[in-house]
């Protein structure tokens, strides 16, 4: 016996059956309202540090690097990178300072190589170490030269590296890292260094246990404010000491930190108004780009083996327009030395603090616990229709005649299952599809186009009204599981589905009423509204506004070719965002467009 | 027979009234069965300062008298050689940096992961394996007078020992009352610095036992300052001011218990230091002299300062001094001292 109570249409008060659309909208607002409210002071804490080994910026700066000796590295760099042998001129320099350097060549039709470097720490047994990265070449934003030489990076991380050699209180190892094509060279190097893969050749030299690191990425010379990048692979994120550990020594050394390029001015000249939309840009940006799964630099691939780790970008954003000097290389090696001395007091990895939050501006945070709450007051009319739903099947056995018993209980009405499976079949086959067709817009749209004509090309559901509720419950509930499930592993993406999968619920059921023009609207909003590709494309205008900060024009060949970027490189990332959407959220939103061709039989005997 | 024997003593009175060695040794401290017991609980490399703290009591301790057999020193960790110290092989209490409290003299007797509180409740009630060497045991008798001082992380009641353990107040009375009643102790002085430090003895029962905590239920007990260049806090402010009190101390001081108490006044150590007297009812504590607990008898060769002895040991006196008593030298002995870690020019 399912459940110890039984549960009867007569229970559902009849005041909630009246009202049941508008509670459920209802829900659905205060669910997003609720996102929105995160932004409060009330909810949002405050940033702080919960590993208490850590304590950034207590120790003084030891390393005095000059600049004498940095433009002498940018020299060596520069004919580096005109003669193509940049990775010999780093490997030399290192061997020339007595610091043991390997290079790994990516088994492809380029030359190119990975160049690493370990500086030991002199007293222990190499038992932990921390990863300095700096790619090659960086993507920068501009529509001329989309990737640049990382001079300033790879010059400083070198410098660093140098002068931490032989110091007596280093406690851990420091790989130095400069990866050949970005996150191709990282995954290549991270696959080799830990043998995950079978017929991978393995590297010629190991380091400790690696704790955390950073990637550094400085393509240009001057440069006005710190972008922290953390999005990971299928929104995985680093945990929030390390980011606060790093926010901690910008804001000692006055250098303005930026999330995805929004600078919050905390100070209280800051009008309330400003802050407040700065603060919901980032908020909002954070949950839209963690959906799509795809890493904003290297460090993506460091999350997926948990090493803790973030981009530090030398951005041009300035803090405001009345920034006029660039920071100087001076104080941007203090914050890496900084780090440095933190991460060497560590004894354990970073476990303390959280590794599922949003960021609202560099003071201010929310963790898992509060941020799931919208998402739950947004999928709550799910369950709640579904157990409506569940609650009208049955009957108890005392009133009616016939009796129709399935799984223990006495249901209303005689169930056909073969109709709902044949129609779930049709619907997943079709969306498989997607898997396998070559992922340009133009297919997208084609094989869109087929799911709408479907419905008149096969053959139309065909139930009483009784099995069109039956079907909506188990609709329900799998959308409930599939978005319960989702929250845990990449929240955004469950909370962007969920937004898209409700509004779809409501207008699937409606579509139950008889009334021929409410069928029609359900299915005209179904063709443009509650569409993938359409909603698709509001999701990647609003991303641009909130990114841009200012109004712009919708562009559709933007979304083409940014479209075709992120299908061409999500395979890269080790990424499912794809996969889930084409295997389990399309197929749910088909079966309700189909729901709303459904064509009533005969009126059911029973009640 | 008698009138002899007599005679003896009142000649032995009557130059103990004169000597002047007698009176000098008469000013200081008796005991000769003093014992200390000093304890570093916290690991790890930012407890740097729990390790300061009780190297430079230590350093008192000793320097007062009480030789390294009767002191038990239990370290939790290694700071000294620890793969983060800049100065490897040396602990500093002050950011000054003049004084390694780890020096060549230093005997540690339990160390690492050997302190806990299974090692320190046995080492008070001496229920020790019998393969135990003696520099490792409490070997006091109902005479000694023993001075604790605890430091670390602590809490309501209890005290942390290595991150995984911990000793509780009731516990820690229970095992004084075991030690009075094997009549292991004569009066009991305990100093904790920690957080909340006056809970841990707020559940003392047995007499004779005077304690002070350097914070009260609810408070913090904070660290002094930071040393930048090793970047880690490396002294406590209560220790710290112990220390600067007990420097001034010299085995003749006549200084009492209750100076001590009032040594980290609230405005100097933030938090509020407590004391606990009512289980020291036999004697006034306001009248006992703090050397009673940190002192002793010390081992005393007495030495004929001449020029060639000046060369190799510096005393408390100046050169200058030396040349010009040993023109008087007949008149005048001076005695001092053997200073116990002696600083070299």
């Amino acid at each position: 016996m399912p459940l110890l109570s039984n549960l009867l249409a007569k229970d559902i008060p009849q005041t909630f059956q009246k009202f049941q659309l508008h509670v459920y909208a209802g829900f659905f607002f205060f669910g997003l309202l609720g996102f929105v409210y995160l932004m409060s002071p009330i909810v949002s804490r405050r940033n702080y540090l919960s590993e208490n080994a850590l304590s950034p910026g207590l120790v003084s700066n030891d390393i005095y690097i000059s600049n004498e000796h940095i433009r002498d590295i940018i020299g060596q760099l520069r004919t580096g990178f005109k003669e193509k042998n940049i990775s010999d001129v780093i490997q030399s320099m290192f061997v020339q300072r007595g610091i043991e350097a390997y290079k790994q060549n990516l088994e492809d039709d380029t030359n190119d190589e990975n160049v690493y470097g370990i500086v030991r720490a002199p007293r222990l047994a190499s038992t932990e170490s921390i990863i300095l990265v700096a790619p090659l070449y960086v993507r920068i934003q501009s529509k001329s030269q989309p990737i640049k030489a990382n001079l300033y990076g790879i010059a400083h991380t070198l410098a660093i590296g140098f002068a931490l050699h032989r110091k007596p209180y280093m406690a851990k190892d420091i790989i130095l890292l400069f990866p050949a094509q970005q996150e191709n060279g990282t995954r290549i190097w991270l696959d080799a260094y830990f043998n995950t893969k079978p017929d991978s050749i393995p590297l010629d030299a190991h380091a400790g246990s690696i704790q955390a690191g950073l990637t550094l990425e400085f393509p240009h010379e001057k440069f006005y404010s710190i972008d922290l990048r953390h999005n990971g692979i299928n929104g995985q994120l680093p945990n929030l000491d390390l980011i606060n550990t790093v926010v901690h020594l910008c804001d000692k050394n006055s250098i303005p930190a930026s999330y995805y390029d929004i600078y919050v001015d905390l100070s209280s000249n800051e009008l309330f108004i400003d802050y407040m939309k700065k603060s919901l840009r980032t908020l909002l940006i954070n949950a839209l780009t963690l959906a799509t799964g795809v890493p904003s630099g290297v460090h993506g691939q460091f999350l997926h083996y948990r090493i803790e780790m973030i981009t530090l970008f030398g951005s041009l954003t300035k803090r405001d327009q009345y920034q006029t000097s660039p920071i100087t290389l001076r104080a941007f090696d203090d914050i890496i030395e900084g780090f440095i001395r933190s991460l060497n007091n560590l004894l354990e990895r970073f476990h303390q603090s959280f590794f599922f939050y949003f960021h609202i501006n560099r003071r201010n945070f929310v963790s898992i616990a509060t941020y799931m709450v919208p998402l739950g007051l947004i999928v709550a009319p799910a369950l709640i229709r579904s157990l409506v739903l569940y609650m009208s099947f049955f009957t108890s056995s005392e009133t009616s005649a016939t009796t129709y018993i399935t799984l223990g209980r006495t249901m209303k009405f005689d169930m056909n299952y073969s109709a709902m499976f044949l129609e779930i079949l049709e619907c997943l086959a079709l969306s498989y599809v997607l898997m396998w067709i070559p992922m340009k817009f133009t297919y997208l749209i084609i094989c869109q186009i087929t799911m709408f004509i479907s419905p008149i090309l096969l053959r139309p559901f065909r139930s009483t009204e009784r099995q069109f509720d039956y079907l909506q419950f188990i609709l329900l509930l799998t959308g409930s599981a599939l978005l319960g499930c989702l929250s845990l592993l990449n929240y955004s993406m469950a909370f962007l589905a969920a937004c898209f999968l409700m509004p779809c619920y409501m207008f699937a059921g409606c579509s139950k009423f008889d009334h021929w023009i409410i069928k029609y609207f359900c299915r005209f909003l179904f063709l443009t509204c509650l569409n993938p590709l359409v909603f698709l494309a509001l999701y990647h205008y609003l991303a641009r506004l909130l990114m841009a900060g200012e109004f712009l024009l919708p562009n559709f060949n933007q979304l083409t070719s940014d479209f075709d970027t992120y299908i061409a490189s999500y395979r890269l990332f080790n990424a499912w965002t794809v996969d889930v959407v084409c295997l389990a959220i399309v197929p749910i939103w088909f079966l309700l467009y189909r729901s709303t061709f459904w064509i009533r039989t005969l009126v059911d005997k029973t009640q | 027979m008698l009138f002899r024997s007599f005679l003896t003593v009142l000649l032995f009175l009557a130059i103990s009234a004169v000597d002047p060695f007698e009176k000098f040794a008469e000013a200081t401290t008796r005991h000769t069965n003093n014992w200390a017991i000093l304890v570093d609980t916290s690991r790890f490399w930012f407890n740097y300062r729990h390790v300061a703290n009780v190297l430079s009591i230590y350093r008192s301790v000793k320097r007062l008298g009480i030789p390294d057999s009767n002191i038990i020193l239990m370290l939790a960790d290694d700071m000294a050689c620890n793969a983060r110290n800049p100065r490897p092989a040396e602990i500093f209490n002050n950011v000054a940096e003049q004084i390694n409290v780890y020096g060549d003299d230093v005997e540690v007797d339990y160390r690492g992961y050997d302190v806990t509180v299974e090692n320190f409740v046995r080492v008070l009630t001496n229920r020790l394996p019998e393969v135990t060497p003696v520099s490792k045991r409490l070997l006091s008798d109902e005479s000694s007078n023993i001075f604790i001082y605890m430091t670390g992380h602590g809490g309501d009641g209890f005290l942390k020992f290595q991150d995984n353990e911990e000793i509780s107040a009731v516990e820690l009375a229970d095992v004084f009352e075991q030690m009075w009643r094997k009549k292991r102790y004569h009066e009991l002085f305990f100093v904790v610095d920690t957080c909340q430090a006056a809970t841990l003895f707020e559940k003392f029962y047995s007499p004779n036992i005077l304690a002070v905590g350097s914070s009260k239920r609810g408070e913090d007990s904070l660290s002094h300052h930071v040393d930048p260049k090793i970047g880690v806090y490396v002294i406590d402010r209560f220790t710290y001011y112990a220390l600067e009190f007990l420097e001034k101390l010299k085995q003749d001081s006549q200084k009492t218990i209750n100076d001590f108490f009032h040594c980290c006044p609230k405005h100097l150590c933030i938090s509020e230091v407590t004391w606990r007297t009512d289980l020291f009812t036999k004697r006034d504590y306001r009248k006992t002299l703090l050397t009673d607990f940190i002192g002793n008898v010390r081992r005393t060769d007495i030495v004929m300062i001449d020029k060639q002895f000046s060369d190799n040991i510096l005393t408390n006196s100046t050169r200058e001094a030396i040349v010009d008593k040993e023109e008087e030298q007949s008149k005048q002995q001076q005695f001092t001292y053997i200073s116990q870690m002696p600083i070299v020019d």
